[in-house]
C-alpha cells in the first residue's frame, strides 16, 4: 500500500515535467512487479508459517490419521468424527472447566497484583528501580525451571512448603498428587510467573498519565482512595484491556506449567484444553493427532472470539469518545 | 531385617512394615501418569497373574491394592504419583528409603551411592520372579517397497546383533543382553547383573499375548487407573473396571 501510493506521488511530482500525463495513472508494469517483489517476503512468511500450519492443523482434525497414514499421507477424510469424539469424551467437560478456571483465576489475580505493585512502584521511592528489576526475575527464568522448582518446592514430602506448613502445625498438603489441590497449584504458579508481564505493562501505563491530574485532584481534596478509581483506574482502561487481553491468550495456551509439575493429573484434575491436546497428540505411543488437532482447534477458536470481542469493545470506546 | 526372607508380596509387606516402626521409610517408585509408570507397575501387575487383556479381574486388582495399601500406610511417599524413575531413584539416593525399584541402567549410581546395598527381583504374589516388561532398543526392518536393500539390511542387523557388538552395546547402555551368550559375558564380567539376568529370563514384553498397537491405549488406561487410586479419587477395583471399558473400546 505505502509503496504504490509513494510511486503515485512520485508519478504526479514528475507531471510538472515534461512527461505527458496520461500514461501516469496507473504504475507500469516493471513498478508493479517491483510492489508485488516489496509485497513477497512478508506474504510469503504469512503464508508458510500462518496460514499454512493452521490450514494443515484444520486438515488433521478433519482426517482418521495414524502414525502410518501420517507418514504416507493417504489418511480418509472423516468429517466431524474426530470433533464428535473430543466433544463426547469423559475428559472435555472437566478439561473445559479447568481451562476457565485456570485462565479466569489467573487473569484475575495476575492483574490486581500487578496493578497493585504498578501503582506502588509509580511513586518512585528509593531503590524502587531495583525492586521492580527483581519482580521480573520470574519472566527471565525459562518455563521448564520455574515450573520444575514449583514442583519440588511444592512436593508433599520433601517440599518447602509443606515444611513451613508442619512449623504451623498444618498439613501435609498433597499439592501435586491429590485431585482436590493440583489446579490450584499450577494456578498458583502460573500466577508467580504472569504477575511481572502485567506489572511492566501498567506501569508502562501509569507513566502516560500527567501528574498534572493529580495534583489538581489533591488541591481539590480528593483522597488518594479517590485519586486511584477516579484518575489513575478509568484513564488506564485501554492499557487494561490490552493487558487482560494479551494475558487471556497467554493463559489459555499454557502447556509447559501445568505438563512439568502435574502432566494434568492425578486422574486429569489439572488438565486444560491445551495439555489433553498434547496427551492426545504426543502424550501416548499411538498418537491421536486428529482428535489433538481438534482440541487445538477449539482453542484457536476460543482465543478468535475474545480477541473479536476486544476490537468490538475498542471499536465502540473510539466512538463514544 | 533378613533380606533373603523377602520372598513374596506378604514377606515384603512386613518388612516394610518393620521399617517404618524403624522410624525409616519404606519403598519408592515411580507411578507418574505416562509409559513409565505402567513399565514400573507392570511386574506386580503381571507378578500377581493378571493379563493386560482384563485389567479388572481379582489379580490387577491385588496388584493395584498392594501399592495402595502401601501409600495408605504409609510405605511408600505420596510422591509417587509424580516420580519418573529418576527422581524415584534420586529419593531412594537420601538414603532413607529401605526399597526403590528400578534398573541396570542405575547400577552405576548405587555403586557411587555411598552406601550399601543389595539387589533382589521383584517378588510375584506367592513367590518366584514376577515377569517384568523388556525394554532397551530393538532392531526393525520395515517392509519395503523396494526389497533390493534387504541383503544389506541383512548385513547391518546381522553386525549390530553379533555376539560382540551387543555385549559393547549392552555394556555402555547398562542393559541386559537378549541372548545367552551375552548374558554369560556380562554375568562373568560383572556378577551383580546376575539378578537382572534371571529377571529378564523370566521377562515378557509389553506387546506380547498379541496385543501389539492395542498396547498403548490399555496402558493408558492402566497408568490412569494408578493414578485414580493411588491419589485417592476411587478405590482399585473402580478404577480398574473403568480402565477396561476404555481400553475395551
Amino acid at each position: 500500500m505505502t509503496v504504490l501510493m509513494t510511486q503515485r506521488r512520485r508519478a504526479t511530482g514528475s507531471a510538472g515535467s515534461a512527461s505527458p500525463p496520461s500514461t501516469l495513472r496507473r504504475p507500469k508494469a516493471p513498478e508493479r512487479l517491483a510492489a508485488w517483489g516489496f509485497l513477497a517476503p512478508v506474504v510469503s512468511y504469512l503464508v508458510l508459517f500462518y496460514a499454512y500450519p493452521l490450514y494443515r492443523n484444520l486438515d488433521l482434525s478433519l482426517r482418521d490419521y495414524t502414525v502410518r497414514s501420517f507418514v504416507q499421507g493417504d489418511a480418509p477424510f472423516s468429517g466431524l468424527a474426530n470433533y464428535r469424539a473430543v466433544f463426547a469424551d469423559p475428559t472435555f467437560v472437566p478439561a473445559l472447566v479447568h481451562t476457565l478456571v485456570f485462565t479466569a483465576l489467573s487473569l484475575l489475580v495476575q492483574y490486581a497484583a500487578g496493578l497493585a505493585l504498578a501503582v506502588f512502584f509509580n511513586q518512585n521511592f528509593r531503590l524502587s528501580a531495583t525492586l521492580r528489576a527483581l519482580f521480573l526475575v520470574p519472566w527471565l527464568l525459562p518455563l521448564i525451571v520455574s515450573a520444575s522448582t514449583w514442583a519440588w518446592m511444592l512436593n508433599s514430602d520433601s517440599g518447602v512448603v509443606n515444611a513451613v506448613l508442619h512449623w504451623f502445625g498444618v498439613g501435609p498438603v498433597d499439592w501435586l498428587t491429590s485431585p482436590q489441590w493440583s489446579l490450584a497449584s499450577v494456578v498458583i504458579a502460573n500466577i508467580w510467573i504472569g504477575i511481572p508481564f502485567n506489572l511492566v505493562v501498567l506501569y508502562s501505563g501509569l507513566q502516560a498519565i500527567p501528574a498534572g491530574l493529580y495534583e489538581a485532584a489533591a488541591v481539590d481534596g480528593a483522597s488518594a482512595w479517590q485519586r486511584f478509581w477516579r484518575i489513575t483506574f478509568p484513564l488506564l482502561r485501554p492499557v487494561s484491556a490490552i493487558t487482560l487481553l494479551l494475558g487471556l491468550i497467554y493463559t489459555l495456551k499454557v502447556f509447559d506449567i501445568i505438563w512439568i509439575m502435574t502432566r494434568g493429573g492425578p486422574s486429569d484434575s489439572s488438565t486444560t484444553l491445551a495439555t489433553w491436546s498434547y496427551r492426545l497428540g504426543f502424550g501416548s505411543p499411538l498418537p491421536q493427532f486428529g482428535p489433538g488437532a481438534a482440541v487445538g482447534n477449539l482453542l484457536v477458536v476460543i482465543a478468535l472470539a475474545f480477541g473479536l470481542l476486544y476490537i468490538r469493545l475498542q471499536r465502540r470506546q473510539q466512538e463514544a469518545t | 531385617m533378613d533380606i533373603t526372607q523377602v520372598k513374596d508380596w506378604a514377606s515384603l509387606t512386613a518388612a516394610l512394615a518393620k521399617v517404618k516402626a524403624a522410624g525409616k521409610k519404606g519403598i519408592t517408585f515411580s507411578a507418574i501418569g505416562t509409559e513409565e509408570g505402567s513399565f514400573q507397575f507392570l511386574p506386580w501387575f503381571w507378578g500377581s497373574g493378571a493379563q493386560l487383556t482384563k485389567l479388572d479381574s481379582a489379580q490387577a486388582t491385588a496388584a493395584l491394592s498392594l501399592w495402595n495399601g502401601w501409600l495408605k500406610d504409609g510405605y511408600a511417599p505420596n510422591s509417587v504419583l509424580q516420580n519418573t524413575q529418576t527422581t524415584s531413584w534420586q529419593e531412594f539416593a537420601t538414603g532413607d528409603f529401605a526399597f526403590a525399584e528400578n534398573g541396570t541402567w542405575q547400577l552405576a549410581n548405587a555403586k557411587k551411592a555411598g552406601f550399601d546395598y543389595g539387589i533382589i527381583p521383584i517378588p510375584g504374589q506367592s513367590g518366584g520372579t514376577a515377569p517384568a516388561p523388556t525394554g532397551g532398543e530393538f532392531v526393525t526392518v520395515p517392509a519395503q517397497k523396494d526389497t533390493g536393500r534387504y541383503t544389506v539390511s541383512d548385513k547391518i542387523v546381522t553386525c549390530l546383533t553379533s555376539a560382540a557388538n551387543a555385549v559393547a552395546t549392552d555394556t555402555t547402555l547398562s542393559y541386559i543382553g537378549a541372548t545367552d551368550a551375552v548374558q554369560g559375558q556380562q554375568a562373568s564380567t560383572d556378577p551383580e547383573l546376575q539378578v537382572w539376568i534371571q529377571a529378564v529370563k523370566a521377562a515378557k514384553g509389553r506387546t506380547s499375548d498379541d496385543l501389539g498397537t492395542k498396547y498403548p491405549k490399555i496402558s493408558e488406561q492402566l497408568w490412569g487407573a494408578v493414578q485414580n487410586t493411588l491419589s485417592g479419587s476411587k478405590s482399585p477395583q473402580a478404577a480398574l473396571a473403568a480402565a477396561q471399558s476404555a481400553a475395551g473400546q
